[in-house]
């Protein structure tokens, strides 16, 4: 979408106009249902937590910035951390201290990744520990640092990067086996 | 690090391939009944600031909500704009404007002076514009008597105890009992233990079924307990004489008669 468009929506989220934020919903709806879909394990959880993000995006709309990034991220950034409440009470972190970055294998091989289905992929992450899916998600696919990752999820580095490199273990066993 | 981004890049794609199998219209509706809860739309900015006109029909809904101090402004933005229209009619311009209401017809104006912005009028010409019935309206429509007059004292005396009502300016017809203050409770408690003497000396002979209870002699009845009274018998006929009178029986006949003459 136009970036004018797209400033003129927000600005009538920002004055509460119930137009303005519908549009505002329904034109971030798809990717953000996408994004809890990656971070829960069940689709039944799915739009509590979308409007649990929402909710919370135009409560706090008046806070977003246009200089600081887009607003996509802004509300991706909510939407993970509603998700990361949602499963909060699952998470059980392994911690570990210590542990260097050694894995610097990536996950897939490209033609790995060519030939999956994008429901298959889905089925193997959420097939992960729920600890290890969450970090995979806030790593490879949204781009979060460990440093980033560990505040987050109040954990320290060393077990994130325990976490990560488990899960593609994990990931590229199934991937290769198929 | 090329790589590493080229893989986030390729995850995302993969991801956004995902079908979704939610409702978008029936989710917004969810989060609409919650926004309105949690980010409610205030209506009185469009109130004071939106270009609403004062129709007759808006004025009143304006003198409802806004109150007297509001009222009195619409009245007096009221009054001017039908003063300022009324005279010139050929220059009203053809808008959505109460002028509609009065029966005025809009003309749309080619050229013409313009309208002059509504001064304030004194209160005087504020009063004429009031029908008199609007008035009356007002006072009719007044069902109770104003709060800060109530006296609440009765109420909560109320909840312990019923007040003792005045019944004596009732009129007769609805009066049931005597009046509850007037009323001799000496006479009810009486009654619960022991029931009054009726007076039946005034009553008529038909309904009086034994002799009043004061007259009558009690001597008589207790004897009557204990033995027959004996019956005087001198004066009935020969005919139903079964036995010689008791009394003038002669017992020494009887004892004669009883023992036998001796020498037999």
């Amino acid at each position: 979408m136009d970036d004018q468009k797209l400033s003129v929506i927000i600005s009538g989220c920002v004055a509460n106009k119930r137009k303005a934020q519908e549009k505002l919903y329904l034109l971030f709806y798809p990717g953000m249902y996408r994004l809890c879909m990656r971070y829960l394990r069940s689709d039944d959880l799915v739009p509590e937590a979308l409007n649990s993000g929402f909710l919370k995006a135009f409560t706090k709309i008046d806070t977003y910035q246009a200089a600081k990034g887009d607003f996509d991220g802004w509300l991706a950034a909510i939407m993970i951390r509603c998700c990361i409440d949602l499963q909060r009470s699952e998470l059980r972190f392994q911690h570990h201290d210590d542990v260097a970055e050694t894995d610097y294998l990536a996950t897939f091989l490209p033609d790995a990744l060519e030939r999956l289905y994008a429901a298959d992929l889905l089925t193997h992450v959420r097939a992960l520990p729920p600890a290890s899916q969450m970090v995979f998600n806030l790593y490879e696919v949204d781009g979060f640092d460990h440093g980033e990752i560990a505040s987050v999820l109040n954990i320290t580095e060393s077990t994130s990067r325990w976490h990560l490199s488990s899960a593609k273990k994990q990931l590229r066993n199934w991937i290769n086996k198929n | 690090m090329n790589e590493q981004a080229l893989l986030r890049a390729q995850l995302r794609h993969k991801f956004d391939e995902l079908p979704i199998h939610g409702q978008a219209s029936a989710d917004w509706k969810t989060l609409k009944k919650a926004l309105k809860v949690a980010l409610p739309i205030s209506l009185l900015p469009l109130a004071l600031h939106g270009k609403i006109w004062l129709t007759k029909k808006f004025l009143w809904l304006y003198l409802a909500v806004a109150g007297v101090g509001g009222s009195a402004t619409a009245l007096v933005v009221y009054s001017s704009r039908s003063a300022d229209l009324a005279p010139s009619v050929s220059t009203v311009k053809q808008q959505h404007n109460p002028v509609h209401s009065i029966g005025v017809p809009p003309v749309a104006p080619k050229s013409g002076p313009k309208i002059p912005k509504s001064k304030s009028i004194p209160l005087v010409m504020v009063k004429d514009t009031i029908s008199p019935s609007d008035t009356v309206r007002t006072m009719r429509n007044r069902k109770s008597p104003p709060r800060v007059a109530r006296d609440t004292s009765i109420r909560r005396i109320r909840k312990t105890s019923r007040p003792l009502r005045d019944t004596v300016s009732r009129t007769i017809r609805n009066r049931k009992t005597t009046p509850r203050l007037e009323r001799d409770t000496t006479i009810s408690r009486a009654r619960k233990t022991s029931r009054p003497i009726r007076d039946t000396t005034n009553m008529p002979v038909r309904n009086r079924k034994s002799p009043p209870r004061i007259e009558r002699d009690t001597a008589v009845s207790r004897p009557r307990k204990t033995s027959r009274p004996m019956r005087d018998t001198t004066n009935i006929p020969v005919r139903k004489r079964k036995t010689i009178p008791r009394l003038a029986r002669d017992t020494a006949i009887r004892q004669r008669e009883a023992t036998p003459p001796a020498g037999n």
